[in-house]
């Protein structure tokens, strides 16, 4: 396909018409928005990310305890994130640098240095017993049946992982809740 | 005191001890003190539990400010008398003995 390149004689501007040179001109306006409206629906939805990822450490401490302390957690990334004189991408780095380790178990940790109880409580937080290997053999077996519904062994494993570690979590999270309980009703069955 | 100096605490200790009545926050004590959000507030828990730093919410209207009242600490006199006393005895605990051979005059020399 050739351009329109100045037929019948008309301008040209290195060998392409005046036609060809509007569309480009509109498709790169064009371009241009959209990509500015990208880049200002990134940065809305990524700097939404440091607060999903703070709220996964819901799953390790119970209702109460995150009740206590989230209002914490959640103001001090509300200042982080809307700090102005920092820019967007650094925004983003200290908010995940601020929420990720309190979700991969610092919550619970802050939790266990906070309660007190009768003298100096020791207390050691049961992990489940389910080893993770067994859940997951367990979860293989039930997810076999599906081979049947031509799901690829990628799909079939990720799955069967997933929910063996959800089983997993959920029983370490169960366990600790009651031994938290128990604590704060001043009864500690570890010692 | 019902609990340990680890590193972290001992960092987090000497930002409070630097200026006992100023209040600081979360993110300013993780910058100055150089630990995460995850060790951080475990060792601020341990804190307040014994009485060294109190925690209070900063005096803002939240619908003005279009954020939430920030938490702050400040150490109380009791701790900073406490803290000053115990990474003193700290410091006396750690400090090589006068006669380890990177002391003696010359020991560089023989080893070279």
């Amino acid at each position: 396909m050739q351009l329109a390149a100045g037929t019948d004689g008309g301008p040209t501007v290195l060998g392409e018409g005046l036609v060809a040179w509007r569309t480009a001109l509109i498709a790169a306006v064009v371009a241009a928005v959209l990509y500015e409206l990208a880049m200002a629906a990134t940065r809305k939805i990524t700097l939404r990310l440091p607060f999903l990822i703070l709220y996964l450490a819901r799953i390790t401490v119970s209702r109460a305890q995150w009740r206590r302390l989230h209002g914490e957690w959640v103001a001090e990334l509300h200042y982080i994130l809307s700090d102005d004189a920092a820019p967007w991408l650094g925004r983003l780095v200290n908010g995940l640098r601020y929420a990720a380790p309190l979700a991969l178990g610092g919550a619970r940790n802050t939790v266990r240095a906070g309660v007190s109880g009768p003298g100096l409580i020791r207390r050691t937080i049961k992990r489940s017993r389910i080893p993770l290997l067994g859940a997951w053999t367990v979860s293989a077996t039930a997810l076999q049946s599906f081979r049947d519904s031509q799901m690829s062994w990628l799909t079939f494993t990720l799955a069967a992982l997933a929910v063996s570690v959800c089983t997993n979590t959920a029983v370490t999270v169960v366990r600790d809740y009651r031994c938290l309980r128990d604590a704060g009703q001043g009864t500690n069955r570890d010692q | 005191m019902d609990f340990t100096l680890t590193p972290a605490v001992v960092r987090v200790l000497q930002v409070f001890l630097a200026d006992p009545d100023a209040p600081r926050y979360g993110m300013q004590l993780m910058n100055e003190a150089r630990v995460s959000s995850g060790t951080l507030y475990p060792a601020l828990a341990r804190l307040e539990r014994a009485g060294w730093i109190t925690g209070e919410n900063e005096d803002i209207d939240p619908a003005e400010a279009g954020r939430p009242a920030r938490r702050y600490y400040t150490m109380t006199r009791d701790g900073a008398r406490a803290a000053h006393r115990e990474l003193t005895e700290l410091s006396e605990r750690s400090r090589p003995p006068a006669r380890t051979p990177g002391w003696l005059p010359g020991a560089g020399a023989e080893g070279a």
